[in-house]
């Protein structure tokens, strides 16, 4: 008895999630703009650059196009974009400091071979 | 209460029919895709090591994507999904590989320690054992030199033992070696063949050096400054060397056995009188300080 009064509430839940998903965001996502934005930059001051050239392109250019759809008021596709982008800097970043560490993990091993040898 | 349950019912379809934009249908190519390679990162257990908060949100995303497939939302939805949910995997792999390669230079650091430390005891070790064999080979030297000082004071003092048993004859340490003098030797005038008096003498230091069979030996010859100083040369090589024939014939090796003249130099004691002159007319044996090394010949 008790399982069938809790369907209830879990069936209404259910719609207004559809019903959610399915309306456009009214306000700009201007939270996630400004993480995205950062992410970026601090992708960039670890060299994701170079580290990952894609990621961060495509990054960067759907920051680009997040603003143009924020400009048109075009607020969840401007979600979208930002969302792609966040995770291709946050990728991006990843990738380049991945790189670094395994590069500086490598010079150390060859140094400490060089020394056992030497010994 | 039946008609509670049917109400429930209704709304599941409803929201259903609401979501269902599509069709419902099954994991795509891509996502299985996504979902082995998020399989193949959970063997290689480092992933799940290093990263695990991202890798596990990697997995949510994975399942959040696959649950959009199933319950059919829009392609693209369902896309932009699958596209965050792959690059949460590679972050979160190529996080595990940054951690990991930190730990590994870490490690390096303590290792580069143990390698620098191994290698600092072993020179130790390697000087200590170094100290050890040099002390043992000084102190072999040091007993060495002991026992041949020994050897060569108690070969002096069986020297000047039998030199005070014999008449006319001394016997010094020197630094050239041991010197025993055969002062007033008696040869036949002009001769340099000995008197019999004297050929026991000389057979009597042939059984001292008998007992040093390893020491060199130098018969040196010398005359008084009567006559030319040739003919004094001559005599004196000749003199030695009847010395050393007559040692060899009392049986020392004459391999040890080496004669030199010198004539009228070195002199021991004045020409100008008669005592002096005799003085000068000797023999000297010269035995080696040490075994197996020459006697050295006085400068001419």
């Amino acid at each position: 008895m008790n399982s069938q009064l809790m369907k209830l509430p879990i069936g209404a839940i259910l719609l207004s999630f559809s019903i959610a998903a399915c309306t456009t965001m009214s306000q700009p996502p201007n939270a996630l703009l400004s993480d995205v934005e950062s992410e970026i930059k601090m992708a960039q001051s670890v060299g994701a650059r170079d580290a990952a050239p894609v990621s961060y392109r495509s990054a960067t250019e759907n920051l680009k196009s997040a603003k143009k759809a924020i400009e048109n008021h075009e607020f969840e596709e401007a979600r979208i974009l930002l969302e792609k982008s966040l995770a291709d800097a946050e990728y991006a970043a990843a990738k380049a400091r991945s790189e670094q560490a395994q590069s500086a993990s490598n010079q150390v091993n060859e140094n400490l071979e060089a020394l056992k040898k030497a010994l | 209460m039946s008609n509670k349950f049917s109400k429930t019912v209704l709304l599941g379809f409803v929201s259903f029919a609401i979501s269902g934009c599509a069709t419902m249908q099954e994991p795509t190519n891509e996502t299985i895709a996504l979902q082995n390679q998020y399989m193949m990162a959970e063997q290689q257990s480092y992933v799940e090591k290093y990263a695990p908060l991202e890798f596990e949100d990697a997995k949510k995303m994975i399942e959040k994507t696959k649950k959009m497939e199933k319950s059919g939302k829009s392609e693209e939805l369902i896309e932009h999904q699958r596209y965050l949910a792959q690059k949460k995997l590679d972050t979160a792999i190529e996080l595990a590989k940054e951690k990991r390669a930190q730990e590994r230079v870490d490690n390096a650091a303590l290792n580069r320690k143990d390698v620098l430390l191994a290698a600092k005891s072993k020179e130790l070790n390697e000087a200590q054992d170094e100290a050890q064999r040099m002390s043992k080979r000084a102190k072999l030297a040091e007993r060495e030199a002991e026992e041949a000082r020994e050897r060569a004071k108690e070969m002096s003092a069986k020297a000047k033992k039998m030199a005070a048993t014999l008449t006319d004859i001394s016997a010094t340490d020197t630094e050239r070696g041991l010197v025993i003098t055969m002062g007033s030797i008696l040869f036949e005038l002009n001769e340099s063949e000995l008197k019999s008096s004297s050929k026991n003498t000389v057979a009597k230091i042939a059984d001292f050096l008998n007992q040093y069979p390893e020491r060199d030996v130098l018969v040196e010859g010398f005359t008084d400054s009567t006559g030319s100083s040739d003919y004094n040369q001559t005599l004196s090589d000749k003199r030695a060397k009847a010395v050393t024939a007559l040692l060899a014939g009392n049986g020392i090796d004459k391999n040890r056995l080496n004669a030199v003249g010198y004539g009228e130099s070195y002199p021991a004691a004045t020409n100008d009188t008669q005592l002096g002159r005799q003085k000068n007319r000797r023999v000297e044996i010269v035995v080696a300080h040490t075994d197996n090394r020459a006697v050295q010949v006085r400068s001419q």
